[in-house]
């Protein structure tokens, strides 16, 4: 039972990092379909550069961190701007394939990655998280700081989730998602609320690499990984609201965590991801055909009983 | 010249499994990112045979059984990933890719975990011995005309045409009865199977395997030599594969430190990429230079 407790805990405090990723990654293949994998460099940005400004350059915590995710959300948009309007065609009439946003976003994320390697090491990089005790739930003992992080996230996560429906700009995005051509016909400048989205979620990813190198150890090559657990989660219901993925975040690193404490090596991976990629295909093969095969039967039951009147 | 001569093998190597991923990214449309898994059961199905018989002339068996592993697994795989939108095929195989890195890494009884396996036999083709530089060579461009081979002439066939038809708009394909799902799960699985063979060229031509060797990034490697070459061209994939897999060996030749010179060959990989997406997003050598489709009347 304590053992339970001590997975579902830690499965609450991984899953926040998660889904703080999965949220910006969900939502900007949601609004502007694009496979955004350059985020695991922006996670980078808001880990190594709150690292510099705290350790390196001695600032206080908090500015650090508040500096870390801030470079995050400016290095979403300038990627916006610099890469991805030009390659999807919002300069010029350009024919757009669906193929070259993602392998742009891959030059992206190898570049930045290897600059922060260049500059920082291969070395994994920590910050001393602050020291606010021991909280006891059950039989189980946790920091402080981690449920503060937990609440960090889902906070974070619940604002985005208000923003977009409660403001023009967030209404804007969901209008750009849904179609950009009504979007445009209406007077919302692609661009502009393009930009806004990559900033926004660019400060989710620095948030998620801010905890993450106050929690464990972090390389520039993290994120990689940790956006495609976070693409995984988005993409089993693109459709979801945020919060839906909040918690699939934190269900990910449940199976996460008790596989490292059941099975332990490095299983994880191969674990975490077949359940993953099991739940993607059931919910977007299997249970999609169920209901293409339910709706059918009904009709055909309707049609034979008309005839039979 | 020995060196150089390494390089060019591993060059041609490359080459080829760039060739062999450009059929099933190029001629099908199909994103997968898990194509260094198919170079890994190649390679390790010629190392752990070889390793364990010490018998290079077991070579020819053991690439038969890495192909026909690799096929029978890229069929399956393509029959799923073809039912699937090309944003969940990505990153389905980006998961893929990962899995089989953690089983190489994880099932050490037979695949040797991190340490690998080491000493893995020259291989032999009948009387044929390859155990000296040159001799290597000569293999890798055995290797690389037989996948540029099936890769032209399967570019030009029936099949490459109905193919090439399908991923270009595939609702107008299936109306004219061509089975669009099949052809790519063949196309998938063959280049599949080039990749298989590609590995254990590797494995017998190096001596010694590792999981680091078939990571993630190693697909995404693949995908940069392609984009460079150009999608659907396999002449240009071959380019591409060259020079990506040549730069390593120059970036080193500054005196800059192994870990500086893989981040910065690693860096202009990512911006290469990024321009040539930019500025010439069909590559260097467009796929319409080589075929021209017949105008309809």
């Amino acid at each position: 039972m304590s053992q339970l407790l001590d997975i579902i805990i830690q499965a609450f405090y991984t899953g926040a990092e998660w889904a703080l990723i999965a949220t910006g990654f969900g939502f900007i293949a949601r609004t502007t379909n694009i496979f955004h994998l350059a985020l695991g460099g922006i996670y980078a940005i808001g880990a190594y550069g709150c690292y510099y400004f705290t350790v390196q350059l001695g600032m206080p915590l908090f500015i650090g961190a508040i500096i870390g995710v801030l470079l995050a959300g400016v290095g979403g948009a300038l990627i916006d701007l610099a890469v991805y309007q030009p390659v999807t065609g919002l300069y010029g009439k350009r024919q757009v394939d669906r193929l070259s946003p993602f392998i742009a976003s891959l030059g992206v994320l190898i570049v930045l990655q290897n600059c922060i390697q260049l500059w920082f090491g291969s070395i994994p990089l920590f910050i001393e998280s602050p020291d606010w005790g021991v909280a006891t739930i059950g039989t189980s003992r946790i920091l402080v700081w981690n449920l503060v992080k937990i609440l960090i996230s889902f906070c974070s996560v619940a604002a985005f989730a208000l923003w977009l429906v409660k403001t023009r700009t967030g209404a804007s995005a969901l209008a750009l998602g849904q179609s950009p051509e009504g979007a445009s016909v209406v007077g919302i400048s692609e661009r502009a609320v393009r930009l806004q989205i990559f900033f926004a979620t660019g400060l989710f990813a620095g948030l998620a690499g801010v905890l993450a190198i106050m929690t464990h150890p972090t390389l520039p090559h993290d994120g990689l990984a940790i956006v495609i657990y976070g693409a995984l989660i988005a993409m089993m219901l693109p459709k979801a609201n945020v919060l839906v993925w909040w918690l699939i975040a934190v269900a990910a690193a449940f199976v996460y965590a008790a596989t490292i404490t059941t099975i332990g090596g490095g299983w994880h991976d191969v674990v975490l991801q077949t359940v993953l990629m099991s739940a993607v295909v059931i919910l977007r093969i299997i249970m999609p055909a169920m209901q293409r095969r339910r709706i059918i039967r009904e009709a055909s039951l309707l049609e034979a009983t008309k005839n039979n009147r | 010249m020995t060196y150089w001569l390494t390089v060019a093998t591993f060059s041609l190597i490359y080459g080829s499994l760039a060739i062999s991923y450009n059929i099933c990214v190029g001629y099908v449309g199909l994103l997968s990112i898990a194509h260094a898994a198919f170079f890994s059961i190649g390679a390790y199905a010629y190392g752990i045979i070889g390793f364990q018989t010490g018998d290079g002339g077991l070579f020819p068996v053991a690439a038969l059984a890495g192909i026909l592993v690799a096929v029978l697994i890229a069929t399956v795989l393509g029959w799923v990933f073809t039912m699937l939108d090309e944003h969940y095929v990505i990153i389905g195989t980006f998961a893929l890719q990962i899995i089989f890195t953690s089983l190489l890494l994880n099932l050490d009884v037979v695949t040797g975990g991190i340490q690998g396996i080491a000493g893995i036999p020259w291989p032999e083709i009948g009387p044929w011995e390859i155990d000296t530089v040159n001799e290597r060579l000569v293999f890798a461009v055995l290797l690389i005309a037989l996948t540029l081979g099936y890769a032209v002439w399967i570019l030009k066939s029936p099949i490459g045409l109905r193919t090439r038809a399908a991923r270009e708009n595939p609702v107008a394909a299936s109306s004219t009865g061509i089975s669009v799902r099949r052809l790519q799960v063949i196309m998938f699985a063959s280049g599949a199977g080039f990749a298989a063979l590609a590995g254990s060229v590797y494995a017998g031509v190096i001596g010694f395997i590792d999981p680091t060797t078939f990571t993630l990034h190693v697909s995404i490697t693949m995908l940069s030599m392609v984009v460079i070459g150009g999608l659907g061209n396999p002449y240009g994939a071959l380019v591409g594969g060259v020079v990506i897999a040549t730069l390593p060996a120059l970036v080193q030749e500054f005196d800059i430190g192994a870990s500086s010179a893989a981040a910065i060959q690693q860096i202009l990989f990512g911006l290469i990429m990024i321009l040539m997406i930019i500025l010439r997003p069909s590559g260097l050598f467009p796929e319409n230079r080589l075929v021209r489709i017949p105008r309809g009347k």
